[in-house]
């Protein structure tokens, strides 16, 4: 069905605050996906005559301490941050909508041993977990996404098993169950698609959370290690020339920022949008924009 | 037992009432703990590498080998190792550190002071101007005020700790030369890390504390109280801000357990000594035994902490007791 | 009986996307020293809006638009607010509408009388304010005061919790109590002991009453005088005997045939009521004409002021002659 995805489209219009928040990020991941074509230098190549020069036509950002240039390390830095961060999140969001819709539909002993084991992950703080995670299964990109997929999973499981069991009640999901369909066939057509003004703003969010704690991880030299770029080890590496080079500090720290800054604005936009209270409200707005009538019609739509 | 004593048990007032459910929770505690146990000890043990390898260094003698495999009882079966494991965990016996050869509950005991004080102090913090930011924008909601406090909380609790550590101890430290960059030692060397990590429960208090306080404003008996003509000030005070106490404990204890156990980044830019660091440290030695003492020491305090605070709910809150 | 309370032309308003609603219309009222008046109405007649004018609390979003409130020789429309927060509770009582939710859940009722009369009566002493507090708690009905005192609001039942409150606003010795709705919240027999308590209080304490109700049976057990609200207007107006024995305005009539079983009209040619959109407020005619069976030309045409008849006062083109 392709006219309410359009209409949900042209609801992000209304929103100027998100817009401009998912520019700012659409515009950082092609600048670091075309990083190759952008960046005049190598990030990796080192120029000791160069080193530790502030922002210059030539090195926009200045070079770091190796003499490596700083405007591409952070172009190329935000493949890593940003792939790696929304990897773990899908990871994160397939384990909660398997696990959370499991535990809430079902109910049970199935649900209460499941949250159990939330519980005791829950009982270690996020950063935590990722450590100790990342501490024993490596810190290669890939089991670094499992693990901080691994470690934002538990929150992910409780909000989804939240509005699963919000859903689950509802008369209509018993009456289809009445009519015979299996449970995998409702909880794919039915249940989740009923849950995703729920999802999909957690799993925006959740996203910036997945950022800083990969850039944590970088920093504390237990991610990403240099000489990969990568913003979390660039802002450690910073840190001893902070006294007289500040500028190694800026750039770094400021995209990791920014990129959280726009997640949370977009997942929290995306959740007043998507909530079914306030959808009515847009809903009417979006048919007066078209140039539809306006009143009337509000009541009549399911 | 007098019918009074009775109706006193019922209503939940008397002491041993309280008592009772401090030991109920107690008692539930256990299982999360066992399990969390459990989860570190499957963890270490899945990790490629043999630690015994690494410790023993270059003298890869199988003498030596196997004496350390003794040492370290890494010799048994494992169920046999999960048995000892949970045993010596009740007794809060975690083990010798592979590094130091001293026992792991010493060093994280040594540690563990320092990350209370960096927590208390940030927590301190946190609360003064949390809840007063977030009284005052309750007061001015939709003002210019209040939209101010809405951003500039969203925005500071972005911003990630390692930066806003650096920053400060740039401008602080470096530029300005007011106050030291790291270490302990003075009260001097507290104020920038308690700064810092003071900035994410900080805007959470500040958000909870401004929620809370608008729906209490449209509750019946605040306008009940102002009705009867208890000064405005009074009413916020005790009509408003009292009745949004437990939600915004809830959130001071669950940054309060978060921060004693996580604090590892602040204390890592500012060296701090505390526990948290210790866990880096061990970390980048292979010390695994103290990484697992430290993990489950963390785990028990933070559950020991959200137990303080469903007490203090309670004692907030007549109606949830009992 | 001197006045306590006299209300000259109030018009209250409330500011919406689509204009000034008006909620109370050129009202005039006048309360005696120990005198219950009742102010009755459905909802939307702008009673409550009324009583909390006298209080002003009302939300933001409101205008006075023009009147006069004289309490005790004050017009409580030109003082500050300073002073009216003064007045409240201790001049003027309320006894609110939602026992259980008036009172703070999380404050023992000690707790809550005490920094009431602290705040009213200067009362700083523990000892001294729960003396005063079971003085009153007593006159209100409640057997074991002491009790009561060290519980919580939700241990105690509706009623108990409504004598409470009549409690705390008699315990500071008011001139006027407003009541908006002090029993229908509560069980049918617990109402008829709160009915009997503040008839009683009335007569013993001599404090005057302003009980806003729709309920024509509750007003006929306490009150003195009735006013009767529809739409913003005050309808009809008269001693409470008079009436309940023989209503005059249709609507109060309509509104003693659905309190009061049997109840005959007086016999009043009427006619079957045509359903009619609804009449806005800028509407020519009477504002009751839509619902009304004895309606005829004129009554939608213009509005009708408040006639005298005798020592009544009626809304309806009827009763001029």
């Amino acid at each position: 069905m392709k006219s309410p995805i359009l209409a949900r489209l042209l609801i992000l219009t209304r929103k100027r605050s998100i817009l401009v928040a998912l520019s700012i990020i659409i515009a950082i991941a092609l600048m670091s996906g075309a990083a190759d074509i952008i960046s005049k230098h190598d990030p990796y190549r080192i120029d000791l005559a160069n080193k530790l020069t502030p922002p210059s036509a030539e090195h926009p950002m200045g070079t770091d301490q190796l003499g490596r240039d700083l405007f591409s390390r952070t172009l190329y830095g935000g493949r890593y941050t940003l792939l790696l961060s929304a990897s773990a999140i899908a990871l994160a969001l397939l384990i909660g909508v398997i696990v959370g819709t499991l535990s809430g539909y079902y109910g049970g002993w199935v649900d209460m041993g499941i949250q159990r084991v939330v519980d005791i992950l829950m009982a270690f703080p996020t950063i935590i977990l990722a450590i100790t995670l990342a501490a024993f299964i490596g810190s290669r990109p890939e089991t670094l996404v499992v693990a901080v997929g691994i470690a934002e999973s538990p929150f992910m499981i409780r909000v989804i098993r939240a509005a699963v069991l919000g859903v689950r009640s509802l008369p209509y999901i018993e009456a289809v169950k009445l009519m015979g369909y299996g449970d995998l066939y409702i909880i794919t057509r039915h249940v989740v698609p009923n849950i995703l003004y729920v999802i999909i703003p957690q799993a925006t969010l959740q996203i910036g959370s997945a950022i800083l704690v990969i850039a944590a991880l970088g920093f504390l030299g237990i991610g990403i290690r240099p000489p990969t770029p990568e913003w979390g080890s660039m802002l450690n590496e910073a840190r001893t020339y902070l006294m007289d080079y500040p500028h190694l500090l800026l750039f770094p720290g400021l995209m990791i920022f920014i990129s959280i800054v726009c997640f949370n604005i977009i997942g929290e936009g995306l959740r007043e949008i998507m909530d079914p209270r306030t959808r009515m409200m847009f809903r009417a707005g979006v048919r007066g924009s078209l140039g539809l009538q306006r009143g009337g019609s509000i009541g009549r739509h399911p | 037992m007098s019918r009074s004593t009775w109706q006193r048990h019922i209503s939940g007032d008397s002491l041993t009432g309280l008592w009772v459910y401090v030991i109920k929770r107690l008692i539930l505690a256990v299982p999360t703990i066992i399990g969390a146990a459990t989860l570190i000890f499957f963890l270490v043990r899945v990790l490629p590498g043999d630690p015994v390898h690494l410790l023993a260094g270059e003298q890869t003698s199988p003498e030596v080998i196997a004496r350390l495999r003794a040492e370290f009882g890494l010799d048994k079966p494992i169920y046999e190792q999960y048995l000892l494991y949970l045993r010596s965990v009740f007794m809060l016996d975690f083990g010798i550190s592979y590094r130091t050869y001293t026992p792991v509950i010493v060093e994280i005991m040594s540690r563990f002071p320092n990350t209370l004080i960096l927590t208390a102090s940030s927590m301190a913090i946190a609360i003064a101007i949390g809840l007063s930011l977030g009284v005052l924008a309750s007061l001015r909601v939709g003002g210019i005020v209040d939209r101010a406090i809405l951003v500039f909380t969203s925005i500071y609790v972005s911003m990630p700790v390692f930066w806003l550590g650096l920053i400060l101890i740039y401008i602080f430290s470096i530029n300005l030369r007011i106050l030291p960059a790291g270490g302990i030692g003075s009260p001097a060397h507290l104020v920038l890390p308690s700064l810092a990590l003071s900035h994410t429960p900080l805007s959470y208090i500040a958000r909870i504390t401004r929620s809370s306080m608008i729906e209490a404003f449209s509750q019946d008996h605040f306008r009940f109280a102002i009705a009867r003509g208890i000064p405005r000030r009074n009413a916020i005070l005790n009509h408003a801000l009292r009745n949004s106490m437990i939600n915004i404990v809830t959130v001071i204890g669950y940054f309060t357990g978060v921060l004693l156990g996580g604090a590892v980044v602040t204390e890592t830019v500012f060296a701090w000594p505390g526990v948290g660091r210790l866990l880096i440290e061990s970390i980048a030695a292979r010390d695994y035994i103290m990484v697992q003492g430290i993990v489950i020491f963390i785990t028990i305090v933070f559950v020991l902490v959200n137990l303080v605070v469903d007490i203090i709910y309670r004692l907030i809150d007549p109606r949830v007791r009992l | 009986m001197g006045g306590i309370l006299e209300i000259r032309s109030l018009s209250v308003g409330y500011l919406t996307s689509s204009g000034v609603l008006i909620a109370v219309n050129d009202a005039d009222l006048a309360i005696g020293g120990g005198e219950a008046i009742c102010i009755v109405g459905e909802s939307g007649s702008g009673k409550t809006t009324l009583a909390n004018t006298v209080l002003r609390i009302l939300p933001p979003n409101s205008i006075i638009i023009s009147g006069e409130i004289i309490f005790e020789d004050v017009d409580l429309l030109k003082i500050e607010e300073s002073y009216m927060s003064r007045i409240r509770g201790s001049r003027i009582g309320i006894i609110p509408q939602n026992p259980s939710t008036s009172l703070n859940p999380i404050m023992k009722i000690e707790d809550q009388v005490c920094e009431f009369l602290k705040h009213k009566k200067g009362v700083k002493d523990k000892e001294r304010c729960r003396d005063l507090a079971l003085g009153a708690m007593k006159k209100a009905g409640i057997a074991d005061p002491e009790r009561v005192l060290k519980l919580y609001p939700h241990q105690l039942s509706g009623g108990m919790k409504q004598r409470v409150l009549i409690a705390m606003a008699i315990s500071t010795s008011p001139s006027l109590l407003i009541a908006d709705e002090p029993t229908s919240m509560l069980d049918a027999t617990i109402q008829a002991q709160i009915l009997d308590l503040l008839r009683d209080i009335k007569h013993r304490e001599k404090i005057s009453m302003m009980l806003i109700t729709h309920d024509l049976g509750v007003a006929s057990q306490i009150c003195d005088y009735i006013y009767i609200m529809y739409r913003g207007e005050i309808v009809e107006k008269g001693p409470a005997m008079r009436v309940l024995e023989k209503p005059l305005h249709p609507y109060t009539i309509s509104l003693m045939e659905n309190a009061f079983l049997g109840f005959k009209s007086t016999g009043l040619k009427g006619r079957m009521i045509q359903e009619r959109h609804g009449l806005s407020d800028r509407a020519p005619g009477c504002l009751y004409s839509s619902r009304c069976p004895y309606a005829f030309e004129k009554c939608f045409r213009e509005r009708p002021g408040l006639f005298s008849r005798g020592g009544d006062h009626i809304r309806c083109f009827l009763y001029s002659l």
